[in-house]
């Protein structure tokens, strides 16, 4: 009884584990064969300061073998405007999405609408999110940058700080990432007892920074809040030779040059490669594996000044290799 | 000694271990051996040949794979070659054909640099020649120079002065000496000399650079990097500063480790290293002129292409082996041992007692079939020399019991002969001629010419003529009834039964009762029975008596004719069957019936011959005719 049983009962147990293996083997080549698409959705993706993002979004796309698009986008002036490319990217059947939110109304119920539908890694982010509804958020730390504008500023200021006019200019004043950095800056100068003269924001279809700036009272300090007011102030300050100290947050050639040039004194810049390299690697991890546990993750900041543009460790970082 | 010692002790339990496991195995059974044994040697085989063949794929794949990678390194290495060969050959062109034997002070080297520059600009970014103290003389493209940059601070300056004799290429770093006024910024490799100038015809040294596009090494990088996912490849100089490394930017950043610093003192040819937890292959190629590295790491997993998949996939064709094997392990198992089984089980048929030879298996291989022939042949004569034995035995039994049946009581032949005397003497001669009748007809059908199944008529004539004589010399001292039904006579019966029985009547019953015994004989048919009844009055036996009477053989008639009442039932059973014989029923001081029970098998020459050969049994003849 006991012999006649083990026979079949062996026969089944292999017969068993080759069918295992072989959904094992179909599952591995399936995985392997299928292509994953991850989509880049970024407010103004042209823009020169999202070169080495996408450098670090490219790598990281290339180490996991996975499809990237960097959906073209322009400015978005509302949460809204960004939903209709979003849904697109749906439609088009991306598996993931590497987002940077454009505003910060509504922010939970956006992203309750695409749970379900894509895998969500936000990008640049406010640290208010929360982990519901994404698989992760990868940025720098923006309040932490904001304290480091304003340690730069009260170190560059041209004599006694208290004696100085600050001014602030951001050029999108809706992102979280810019709020924060905004916040940090203003809670690190008022710990000083320094006050702000005055805050430029520019608004959708109202001057550009560069015409407010001129408008504005001439600062002893201006700090841009963000790559693009960093780039109209840097162009601001060009025009001065000199007058006023800029300093602020950008990642742009165009930034660096005006640092390059002498009308910048002092940039923060935030290692954006590492954080488009994070965000598609942890999202292909988490499509590819489902089992990659959501996380936020900060990446760092440096500061840069005129005399360490070139040094060995910044120009691999300030001047990505394009490819 | 002692570790010879513990390895034989080992070993020793090892063989102890499969030779119990091979006993336990054997228990199971002739199929169960053979089955495991081949199933153990074809797996073990199967496995040993599978690990041999893996280990050989991969190490031929190994091979392969570096043999095709050198090729690639070999190309890349000449292309690169090529290349800064030509940077080389654009930097003599530019020294020899525009900037020697030019005097600076009336000769302007901007056309013709420019048009150099323009000739070979899809590789290069700029040319710049420098005076001793830094100053810039030309450039092409023609550029402002950055105010604050003093170019004898940099490294490509301080290496063409330090070592005039070479052409020194420095590792990728960002053009920075000229202003960016289109915010570009180029990633360039500084190609240095030292050159000869002559200003106002007083020579002096300077220094050509050639700022090459780093893109263009970078794009022949990147090429041979495409070709494989597993593999890649980077360029570092000879102090193992990195010129190109597909994952430069991760390095920049912190994220990514290698090996350069190491690699840089390695000689040309393959490696074996272990870098950041991981094993690989390092092959080393150096460039001439620049001793720039080019180097292929193969992590030792890439061997295995699509290694998941691969194991997975071999895995599932030694399970598909192993399962082919069993199955046909067990089928040729079964073929072999089928016969040796049906075999086995003849013998234990056999062992159960009488065997039908026909039912011996016979078939399978011919070593087999052969032997099933033999073992037929064998029970075949075991059954006959058994049938002969028992014959024998039966036959002896009979011709014991048959001739202790015909001997008759030498005291009753004194008795009835002095009986007969002294009536001749007496003047009885009637009575004498009675008895000597009497003892005649008793002869007579005791003799039956041999037979011994007769009619029931002669035996109960035999009975009577005995009764008779008996009665003369007890003088009448009982009386015999005799009830016989006329249709009993006709039967067959096996002869001298009844005799003994009234002979036990009178000695144990009649003889205690003086002239009151009596004695009846009944003869009834009911259905398909004979029941031959002797009863008598006398003393009876006790019930202990009447059971022993038919099972105790060692009880002899201290009296009779030396025929006990159990020899009578054996010799009715033997020609008529179990369920004939005796029945003795007794009640002391009461009396005793003995009743012959006997077939009603009517009497003829037919039936009597087959009851002296063969026997009676549940109505029907069972035996054979033996002549």
């Amino acid at each position: 009884m006991k012999k006649s049983k083990l026979f079949p009962a062996l026969i089944a147990v292999l017969v068993i584990a080759i069918l295992l293996l072989n959904g094992i083997m179909i599952r591995e080549n399936g995985i392997n064969t299928e292509t994953v698409q991850i989509q880049a959705i970024m407010d103004n993706s042209s823009d020169n300061r999202w070169v080495q993002f996408i450098a670090g979004m490219q790598q990281a796309a290339e180490d996991q073998n996975v499809k990237l698009t960097v959906i073209p986008t322009g400015h978005f002036g509302t949460l809204e405007e960004e939903k209709g490319v979003v849904d697109r990217a749906v439609r088009d059947g991306a598996n993931g999405l590497v987002l940077q939110l454009c505003g910060d109304t509504n922010v939970h119920e956006f992203l309750q609408t695409l749970s379900g539908q894509i895998h969500v890694e936000l990008v640049d982010a406010g640290t208010d999110e929360t982990l519901e509804n994404i698989t992760g958020i990868v940025s720098p730390d923006h309040r932490a940058i904001g304290e480091a504008l304003a340690e730069e500023a009260l170190h560059m200021a041209p004599g006694d700080p208290e004696q100085c006019t600050f001014g602030i200019v951001s050029a999108n004043s809706s992102l979280g990432s810019v709020k924060q950095t905004v916040q940090g800056f203003e809670t690190a100068m008022a710990r000083e007892g320094i006050e702000i003269a005055w805050t430029l924001e520019q608004k959708d279809g109202g001057d550009s920074l560069r015409e407010m700036l001129e408008k504005a009272s001439r600062p002893d300090v201006l700090v841009a809040m963000d790559n693009a007011s960093l780039e109209a102030a840097g162009e601001y300050a060009a025009s001065l030779e000199g007058a006023t100290v800029v300093i602020g947050t950008g990642t742009s050639t165009k930034a660096i040059y005006y640092l390059d040039s002498g009308a910048v004194q002092s940039i923060v810049v935030p290692e954006d490669y590492m954080m488009g390299y994070r965000s598609v690697s942890d999202l292909a991890d988490y499509i590819k594996k489902n089992t990659f546990t959501p996380r936020i993750r900060k990446v760092e900041h440096r500061v840069i000044h005129q005399d360490t543009i070139f040094e060995e460790e910044n120009q691999g970082i300030l001047f990505p290799i394009q490819r | 000694m002692q570790d010879n010692g513990g390895q034989n002790s080992k070993k020793n339990t090892f063989h102890g271990q499969v030779g119990k496991v091979m006993e336990r195995v054997g228990r199971q059974g002739i199929q169960a051996s053979v089955l495991v044994s081949f199933t153990v040697v074809s797996i073990l085989v199967v496995l040993l040949l599978s690990l041999v063949l893996y280990n050989r794929f991969t190490q031929r794949t190994r091979v392969m794979m570096t043999e095709s990678t050198q090729q690639l390194m070999s190309q890349t290495e000449t292309n690169l070659e090529d290349y800064l060969t030509s940077m080389r050959r654009v930097s003599d062109a530019m020294y020899y054909d525009v900037i020697k034997d030019k005097d600076l002070a009336r000769d302007s080297l901007d056309s013709e640099m420019f048009l150099l520059y323009e000739a070979n600009k899809d590789n290069l970014i700029s040319f710049a020649l420098f005076k001793r103290d830094g100053s810039l003389v030309s450039a092409a493209p023609i550029s402002a120079m950055k105010s604050r940059i003093d170019v004898r601070e940099q490294p490509w300056f301080n290496l063409a002065m330090e070592e005039p004799e070479n052409l020194h290429f420095s590792t990728p770093h960002v053009q920075n000496i000229f202003d960016a006024s289109t915010f570009r910024y180029y990633w360039v490799i500084s190609l240095s000399r030292i050159v000869e100038l002559t200003d106002k015809g007083v020579p002096m040294r300077g220094v050509l650079l050639v700022d090459m596009n780093y893109s263009t090494i970078e794009q022949m990088m990147e090429r041979v990097n495409s070709s494989n996912s597993y593999q890649y490849f980077y360029l570092c100089d000879s102090d193992g500063e990195l010129i190109y490394h597909p994952r430069q930017m991760r390095i920049n950043a912190g994220n990514y480790k290698e090996n350069n610093a190491q690699v840089c003192e390695y000689e040309d040819g393959v490696h074996e290293e272990r870098f950041d937890g991981e094993d690989r292959l390092v092959i080393v190629n150096t460039i001439s002129y620049t001793g720039w590295k080019l180097v292929c790491v193969i992590p030792m997993n890439g061997f295995q292409l699509g290694i998941v998949s691969m194991r997975i996939f071999t895995l599932m064709v030694i399970l598909a082996t192993i399962l082919a094997i069993l199955v046909v392990n067990r089928i040729v198992t079964i073929q072999i041992t089928s016969p040796i089984l049906q075999l086995n089980r003849s013998i234990q048929n056999m062992e159960g007692g009488r065997v039908d030879p026909d039912s011996v298996y016979i078939g399978g291989p011919a070593e087999i079939e052969h032997l099933g022939r033999s073992l037929q042949g064998s029970f075949q004569q075991v059954n006959t020399l058994m049938d002969d034995l028992l014959s024998e035995q039966d036959e002896r039994r009979r011709s014991e019991l048959d001739a202790l049946q015909s001997q008759i009581n030498p005291h009753f032949l004194y008795n009835t002969l002095d009986s007969i005397v002294w009536m001749i003497e007496g003047e009885k001669n009637d009575d004498a001629v009675f008895m000597v009748t009497q003892l005649a007809s008793l002869f007579r059908i005791s003799l039956s010419r041999g037979r011994t199944v007769i009619s029931i008529k002669d035996e109960l004539v035999h009975a009577r003529n005995y009764m008779n004589i008996q009665k003369v010399r007890y003088k009448d001292a009982f009386e015999v009834y005799w009830d016989i039904q006329e249709e009993v006579l006709s039967f067959c019966t096996v002869k001298l039964i009844v005799q003994p029985i009234l002979e036990n009547a009178l000695y144990y019953g009649i003889d205690a009762m003086g002239d009151e015994g009596e004695i009846h004989v009944k003869g009834v048919k009911q259905g398909e029975d004979i029941y031959l009844t002797i009863t008598d009055n006398g003393l009876g036996m006790p019930e202990e008596t009447v059971r022993q009477l038919l099972v105790d053989e060692s009880r002899v008639h201290k009296n009779g004719s030396g025929v006990g009442l159990i020899n009578v039932h054996k010799r009715i059973q033997l020609r008529f069957g179990e369920a004939y014989g005796l029945i003795i029923r007794s009640e002391p001081d009461e009396g005793t019936a003995v009743t012959i029970h006997l077939p009603a098998v009517p009497y003829n020459e037919e039936n009597r011959r087959f009851l002296e050969h063969g026997k009676f049994e549940n109505g029907k003849w069972n035996g054979e005719v033996r002549t």
